[in-house]
C-alpha cells in the first residue's frame, strides 16, 4: 500500500460518490431521541423496592439519595423504607443501579421523552 | 522516614535502591532495559515512594523503589540517561513535590496551573484532602495564563522582526482538544515550538482515591473517549491483580471483541483526520462514513458508543447473544470491503504523499530515548506490541501479527495504522469463531474491601502502551493510589523534537502522526532542546537558554 | 448597444440583481457537489435541495452584531466591502449574459478585467490587514504570495486570446467565437490553465492556504464577522461568478448555441448552463484536493501552469504563422 502511486482510484471513488445517495442519516432519522441499543433513563418501581441502598452505594456519580418512601410490609413487619431519588442532572445512565438491584425493582426506559434539565 | 513496610508485589523483579544512588542504578538498568515506563509517586505512612519501571521490549518489567521522606523530598534526575523521564519527573513534581536535581526544568510546571500558589502543598499528598483543594482553586483568580510574548534574545540565529509568534490553541479550530503551542515562524519555517498542556487536568487521579473500586472504574474509562474501554480494561486488570479475582474465559473473549472494534474504530477516525489535517476533507468524510458501522457494532454490543462502560471487576456487564454475533460477524465483513476500498484509493494518493512522506522523521534511536510506544515506535521499525509481549485477555488464544514499517515519518506511521487495522478484522473474525460458552457476567459486582499489596498492569490501546498501577490497603473500599500513564506523553516527547525545521503547514501533520490524545495525557508537555545523553546517540541541539519568561 | 441612458440603466440594475442572486445559486452548485463527493447531504433544509441556503446565510450573517476590535483600521474595515462588490458588479456588466451585447461596453474592455482582479485582491487585502494579528498577518501574506502567481497566469491566458481574436474587446471575441468556433478548441491548453489558476484565485482547494482552517485558523477572515464579513463571502461568490462567466465568454463562446440567434431567452440559458458545467469541474477538483504545502505552491501552481502556457503560446505562434 505504501509502494506505489496512482491517484484514479481516488479520482474514480469520488466520482462514483457523486452519482450515488448519500450516507448520513436525514434529521429526522438523526434526531430521534433512542435508538433500539439505548440503554435508557432509570425509573423506580417503588412496589418492589425494599430500601437496601444497594443503587445509591454503587451509584459512580452519586447521583442517588435515599428518601423516605413509606411504610412496606417485609417479612411479615411493617417498617419504613427508603426509596431511592434520582438526580438526573448528574445520572450518566450507565445502568449499573438497574443491575445492581436484587429485586429489579429499576427499569431503564427507552419510551420517556429525553430529560430536559433546567437551571435557573 | 517513618516506618517502612513495602507493599507485596506480584512477582515482578523490584529492586529497592538508596535515593542517592538512582543515577547509578538506572545507568546499569537501562544498559538491557532501555524502555523508561514510568516514574509512580505514592503517599504512604509519611513516606513518598518512588517507583522506576523499565521494559527491555520483550515485556521482562524491571522496577527500582526509592523511598524518600515526605517533608522535602529530593534526588537526582535521571533525564540526562533517559530524554523521555523528564517529563514523568515533571509530574511528580507538580503533583508530590519531589525536587529532581540537575532537572533541565527546574521551574516549569507540567499539570498544574501557572497560578497555582508556589507555596501550596501539592495536591496528591494525602494530607491533602479534597474540600482543601477545592477552596484553593477557587481562590486562584486565573487558572492559566495567556502565553506571553516570547521575547527573542540576541544570542538567536534569527531577528526579531522576521519572527512572527503564532499562538496555536487553546482555543484554535485545528485543534480537537485543547492545548497551547507558542510556534515562531520565520517566514513559513518554525523556529521554535514551545508547548504547554493541563488544560484539561481534571484531577482524576486524585477523584479515584475517593470513590469505591467499582465507582472509580466508571471514572477512568472517561479518561479518553477513544480509547476509554482499553482504561477501564487495564484498570480492571490491576485491580484482578490486587484483589486475586479471575474472569471467566467468555469474558475474556467478549473484552477482546470490545478492544479491537475500539481499536478499528480509532485507526479509522484517525485516518480520517490524516486527511483532515492536510486539507483533504473527503478523505475524512469518507472513513468516518465507514466507521459508524463499527460505532453502531460498539452500541449494539456495550449499550454506547463512547464511553462503553462494558467491563466490571471480574467480567462483563451483560452477555452477547450468537444473534448480535452473528450480526458482528457480517458488518465486519462488509466493513472490510468499504475500508480496503478506501483505504487503499487514499493510501496510494499522490497528492497526500506529497503532504506525508518525509515530514516529521525521526530515528529509532531518538523514539526509544524518549520513551515512545505504540505505532508511533512501530513506524520506526521496533516491535513493542503489549498484545505479543505480556498477552493479556484472549490474545494467547488468537493469532495476529505485529506491524512494523522502516520509515519513521508520518507516511510510515499511516501505513502501520492501516496494517493494524486489517490485523484487528483478523482478530475480531476468530473471536467470533472461537468464543467459548459460560456466563461472562459475574455473580455479584464487586463492592467489598480491597486486599494489601500493589499491582501493575499495561496493555496496548490504539495510541500505545497504557500502564496502570494500583495500591490497595486492607479493609479500605477505595483504592489507595490510582496511578495512570498514558501513551502520548512519551509520544509528545517525541513529537516535539521532530517538528524542527518543517514549515507551518506540516506541524498539525506532525503533532497528529502520535495521534495524540491530549485528555488522555494532561499531564503536560514541554519542548526542550539540548538534552545530552549519555545512553543514546542524539543529534545534540542548540542550548536552550531559550526559557524566555514563557510559561515552559 | 443601446443608446438611450434609461434603458441601460434599468439594464444596469436588472443585471445587477441578478448577479446577485445568481452568485448563491453557484454557493449552491458547489455546496452540494463537494458534500455529495464526501457521501453527506449537503444543503438540505431551506427550498427544494437547499437551494436558498446560501442566501439565508447572507441574511443570518447581516443580523449577527459585529464585533469590531480596538485599533482596527476602520477606513479599511468599512471600505473593503464596499470596493469589492460595486467594481465586480461593474465588471459582470460587461460581460454578455442577458444578451450578446452587453449591458456596458466599450473598446478595449477586456482590460477591464485586470481592474476588477485588482480591486477584488485589494479589498481582502484591506479586511484582512484592518486589524494585525498572527493569523490576519500569515493569512494576508499567503494570499499576496497567491495573488502574484496566479494573476499572471490567468490574464496570460485570456492574453493569448487576444492574440488569436485581435481584438481587446469582449463583443468582439465573442463574435469571433460565433463566427469560427469557441475558443477552447483552438486553445485547449489555455483553456485548462486559466481553469486551473482559477481555483488559486478563488482560494478553493488545493490551493486554499489563505485560510486554511488547520492552520491559520481562518487566515485574512479570521477577525470578520456580522456583516463585514456577509459581504466579504458574497465578494467570494460574485468574484466566483464572475471569473466562471469570463472564461465561458472568452472560450466557450458566451450564451452561443443552436437557435440561440432566434429565440433570445436562449442565450442567457445556454449560457447559464455552460458556467454551471464548469462550477461542477470546479467543485470535483475541490473534492478531491489535498492542500497544497505553502512553500510548494510555486512548483506546483507557477511552473507547471506556466510551462503549459508557453507550450499554448508556441503552438498558436506556429498555426498563425503557418495560417499566413
Amino acid at each position: 500500500m505504501v509502494e506505489k502511486k496512482s491517484s484514479l482510484r481516488t479520482w474514480f471513488e469520488a466520482l462514483e460518490n457523486l452519482f450515488s445517495s448519500p450516507d448520513t442519516l436525514p434529521p429526522e432519522e438523526a434526531e430521534k431521541a433512542f435508538n433500539g441499543s439505548s440503554r435508557g433513563i432509570p425509573v423506580l418501581v417503588p412496589e418492589k423496592c425494599i430500601g437496601c441502598s444497594l443503587c445509591a452505594l454503587s451509584c459512580p456519580s452519586q447521583a442517588i439519595t435515599m428518601v423516605p418512601g413509606g411504610k412496606k410490609t417485609i417479612g411479615n413487619k411493617l417498617v419504613e423504607v427508603k426509596n431511592p431519588s434520582f438526580d438526573y442532572s448528574k445520572c450518566i445512565y450507565c445502568g449499573l443501579c438497574a443491575q445492581v438491584c436484587k429485586q429489579n425493582a429499576i427499569e431503564m426506559r427507552t419510551d420517556l421523552p429525553p430529560i430536559i434539565i433546567i437551571k435557573r | 522516614m517513618g516506618a517502612v513496610s513495602l507493599p507485596k508485589s506480584d512477582g515482578t523483579a523490584v529492586k529497592l535502591v538508596p535515593s542517592e544512588s538512582i543515577v547509578d542504578a538506572v545507568k546499569e538498568i537501562a544498559t538491557t532495559h532501555p524502555h523508561l515506563v514510568g516514574i509512580t509517586a505514592v503517599h504512604a505512612d509519611s513516606n513518598i515512594e518512588l517507583l522506576y519501571s523499565f521494559d527491555n521490549f520483550r515485556g521482562e518489567l524491571r522496577h527500582l523503589r526509592v523511598i524518600l521522606p515526605d517533608k522535602q523530598p529530593s534526588i537526582d534526575s535521571i533525564s540526562g540517561i533517559l530524554l523521555g523521564a523528564y517529563i514523568y519527573e515533571m509530574e511528580v513534581r507538580d503533583m508530590f513535590g519531589v525536587n529532581f536535581n540537575g532537572h533541565p526544568l527546574p521551574n516549569t510546571r507540567l499539570l498544574l496551573p501557572d497560578s497555582y500558589p508556589a507555596g501550596a502543598p501539592p495536591p496528591l499528598l494525602k494530607t491533602v484532602t479534597m474540600d482543601q483543594l477545592m477552596k484553593l482553586l477557587d481562590s486562584v483568580q486565573e487558572l492559566q495564563p495567556p502565553s506571553p510574548a516570547i521575547p527573542i534574545t540576541g544570542s538567536s540565529r534569527y531577528s526579531a522582526e522576521s519572527v512572527v509568534i503564532l499562538p496555536f490553541g487553546p482555543y484554535h479550530p485545528a485543534l480537537k482538544e485543547p492545548e497551547h503551542f507558542a510556534l515562531a515562524l520565520e517566514g513559513e519555517k518554525i523556529v521554535e515550538a514551545r508547548p504547554r498542556i493541563g488544560y484539561v487536568h481534571r484531577g482524576i487521579e486524585k477523584l479515584a482515591e475517593n470513590r469505591t473500586f467499582l465507582q472509580a472504574l466508571f471514572l477512568v474509562e472517561r479518561v479518553c473517549g477513544i480509547c476509554s474501554f482499553h482504561h477501564s480494561w487495564t484498570y480492571t486488570l490491576a485491580a484482578e491483580k490486587l484483589l486475586g479475582i479471575t474472569p471467566g474465559a467468555r469474558a475474556e473473549y467478549l473484552r477482546t471483541l470490545v478492544a479491537e472494534l475500539e481499536r478499528i474504530h480509532s485507526h479509522s477516525l484517525w485516518i480520517g483526520l490524516l486527511g483532515y489535517w492536510a486539507g483533504f476533507d473527503s478523505m475524512f468524510m469518507w472513513l468516518w462514513s465507514a466507521r459508524e458501522r463499527i460505532m453502531k457494532l460498539l452500541e449494539m454490543i456495550a449499550g454506547n458508543r463512547v464511553n462503553k462502560s462494558y467491563i466490571t471487576i471480574g467480567g462483563v456487564r451483560a452477555d452477547v447473544s450468537d444473534e448480535k454475533l452473528k450480526i458482528v460477524q457480517r458488518e465486519i465483513e462488509e466493513f472490510k470491503k468499504e475500508f480496503k476500498k478506501i483505504s487503499e484509493a487514499v493510501m496510494s494518493y499522490e497528492p497526500l504523499w506529497e503532504r506525508t512522506k518525509n515530514i516529521g522523521s525521526f530515528t529509532a534511536e531518538l523514539a526509544i530515548s524518549a520513551g515512545a510506544v505504540g505505532p508511533t515506535l512501530r513506524g520506526a521499525g521496533i516491535p513493542y506490541d503489549i498484545r505479543k509481549i505480556e498477552p493479556y485477555g484472549a490474545y494467547p488464544d488468537l493469532s495476529f501479527e505485529v506491524i512494523t514499517e522502516k520509515g519513521g515519518d508520518v507516511l510510515s506511521i499511516s501505513a502501520v495504522r492501516v496494517k493494524e487495522t486489517f490485523e484487528s478484522i483478523r482478530i475480531i473474525e476468530q473471536i467470533v469463531e472461537k468464543i467459548p460458552s459460560g456466563n461472562p457476567v459475574p455473580q455479584t459486582f464487586f463492592m467489598g474491601t480491597s486486599k494489601e499489596g500493589e499491582a501493575f498492569a499495561r496493555t496496548e490501546p490504539p495510541r500505545g502502551e497504557l500502564y496502570y498501577y494500583l495500591r490497595g490497603k486492607v479493609g479500605l473500599r477505595n483504592p489507595y493510589r490510582v496511578k495512570i500513564r498514558t501513551p502520548t506523553l512519551p509520544n509528545l516527547v517525541l513529537a516535539a523534537e521532530a517538528l524542527k525545521g518543517y514549515t507551518l503547514a506540516d506541524v498539525p501533520l506532525i503533532l497528529t502522526m502520535i495521534d495524540p490524545c491530549f485528555s488522555c495525557e494532561d499531564r503536560a508537555i514541554v519542548y526542550v532542546k539540548g538534552m545530552g545523553p549519555l545512553m543514546v546517540k542524539l543529534p545534540r541541539s542548540v542550548p536552550a537558554n531559550l526559557s524566555l519568561g514563557c510559561p515552559i | 448597444m443601446s443608446s438611450a441612458p434609461l434603458l441601460t440603466s434599468i439594464l444596469t440594475i436588472v443585471a445587477g440583481i441578478i448577479f446577485f442572486f445568481l452568485s448563491f445559486l453557484f454557493e449552491w452548485v458547489e455546496r452540494k457537489a463537494v458534500a455529495r463527493i464526501q457521501k453527506r447531504v449537503g444543503p438540505y433544509f431551506t427550498g427544494p435541495g437547499g437551494i436558498f441556503q446560501p442566501f439565508v446565510d447572507f441574511l443570518k450573517l447581516l443580523s449577527k452584531t459585529e464585533a469590531i476590535s480596538k485599533g482596527t483600521e476602520l477606513l479599511f474595515y468599512r471600505a473593503s466591502p464596499i470596493i469589492g462588490v460595486t467594481l465586480l458588479t461593474y465588471g459582470f456588466l460587461h460581460l454578455p449574459f442577458l444578451s450578446q451585447s452587453p449591458v456596458l461596453n466599450f473598446n478595449g474592455d477586456l482590460l477591464v478585467v485586470f481592474i476588477v482582479f485588482a480591486f477584488t485582491c485589494l479589498s481582502y487585502l484591506m479586511a484582512g490587514l484592518s486589524l494585525r494579528t498572527p493569523f490576519t498577518v500569515v493569512g494576508t501574506g499567503r494570499l499576496i504570495v497567491q495573488y502574484s502567481l496566479y494573476e499572471l497566469i490567468f490574464l496570460s491566458s485570456f492574453a493569448l486570446i487576444f492574440f488569436q481574436a485581435g481584438s481587446a474587446t469582449i463583443s468582439d471575441i465573442v463574435q469571433y467565437q460565433m463566427i469560427n468556433r469557441p475558443l477552447v478548441l483552438y486553445q485547449p491548453i489555455g483553456f485548462i490553465v486559466a481553469v486551473f489558476s482559477l481555483l488559486a484565485k478563488l482560494e478553493k482547494p488545493p490551493f486554499d492556504l489563505p485560510h486554511a482552517k488547520q492552520e491559520v485558523a481562518a487566515g485574512w477572515m479570521s477577525e470578520l464577522s456580522g456583516r463585514t464579513l456577509a459581504y466579504m463571502r458574497l465578494i467570494g461568490n460574485m468574484d466566483y461568478l464572475f471569473s466562471v462567466s469570463l472564461i465561458v465568454t472568452l472560450f466557450l463562446g458566451g450564451g452561443s448555441g443552436p437557435f440561440a440567434s432566434q429565440i433570445t431567452v436562449l442565450w442567457p440559458i445556454y449560457f447559464l448552463i455552460k458556467a454551471l458545467a464548469i462550477a461542477l469541474v470546479l467543485s470535483y477538483i475541490e473534492g478531491v484536493a489535498v492542500r497544497v504545502r505553502s512553500i510548494l505552491l510555486p512548483m506546483r501552481l507557477g511552473i507547471p501552469l506556466t510551462s503549459l502556457l508557453v507550450v499554448q503560446a508556441v503552438i498558436l505562434a506556429i498555426w498563425r504563422m503557418g495560417l499566413w
